[in-house]
């Protein structure tokens, strides 16, 4: 009788930032989706990758260790790896926690226009 | 056991606060059902930063029991001296890893016990026949605080 929160990923190119989008509450059970764009991410076109987590609503220790790995997959293939925010409390607490908060650079991501 | 209902981004679900959770997304609901019970119930709400504290911990929990601990049997959430109280019990007898048996920050694993220690301010483990009962106490920053004469 549970219904899990909808969960996107989605990506674009924004100028050359490629843009990893994803949306929901995401857990052991929902991530698969975003682990798979994470991986392909290293060969994405566009100059760096930029993970939105601006609407992620949720996140535990199996996101961030996909986020790590990715991080880890980027510094081997020599291509910048960012994450956006602003991020929601959920999020940022995820990251305070495990002494992660400044672990991954920041990007600042332009106003939407429609990815 | 009765049904709750939890009102979510608008829209009206049901949560079956009698059964096991079987997802790591079913445990956090039943605590949101229980936190907000005592909301209703006290007039006493949780802050923000606990509400995100205490579903993060428990998502761990749960995903450790489900997916290292051989299963997720039995669970129970419930507020009591500005604390809330999660048992969970799962079907191996073996403690959860942490961070010192791997290398965390290579994104492998091993991050889920310590967030649970960081956030718990007491945590013991009870072996039953097949497995274990892990009792986590988290305490609340809840508002209005307590009253003092």
């Amino acid at each position: 009788m549970y219904e899990d929160e909808t969960v996107r990923t989605s990506s674009a190119i924004r100028g050359d930032d490629f843009v990893l989008r994803v949306q929901g509450e995401l857990d052991a059970d929902s991530c698969e989706q975003f682990e798979e764009a994470l991986l392909k991410a290293t060969t994405a076109s566009g100059a760096r990758t930029v993970v939105d987590l601006s609407q992620m609503t949720f996140a535990d220790s199996t996101v961030l260790h996909l986020l790590l790995a990715a991080r880890l997959a980027h510094q081997r293939a020599e291509r910048p790896f960012f994450l956006a925010g602003p991020f929601q409390l959920p999020v940022e607490r995820l990251l305070e926690v495990t002494g992660t908060l400044g672990f991954f650079p920041l990007y600042v991501l332009g106003t939407a226009d429609g990815v | 056991m009765s049904a709750a209902e939890e009102i979510h981004h608008g829209i009206l679900r049901t949560v079956d606060v009698g059964a096991v959770p079987r997802t790591a997304g079913e445990a956090r609901s039943r605590v949101k059902v229980v936190l907000a019970r005592y909301g209703t119930e006290t007039g006493r709400t949780v802050s923000l930063r606990t509400h995100a504290d205490v579903l993060l911990a428990v998502s761990e929990l749960a995903t450790n029991a489900i997916r290292h601990g051989e299963g997720l049997t039995a669970f129970d959430a419930a507020v009591a001296d500005d604390t809330l109280r999660v048992d969970i019990t799962d079907g191996t007898p073996l403690l959860p890893k942490t961070a010192t048996d791997q290398e965390p920050l290579a994104g492998k694993g091993g991050l889920g016990w310590p967030i649970i220690q960081q956030l718990a301010d007491r945590i013991t483990i009870t072996p039953t026949g097949t497995g274990k009962t892990i009792t986590v106490h988290f305490p609340l920053e809840l508002t209005p605080p307590p009253a003092t004469l």
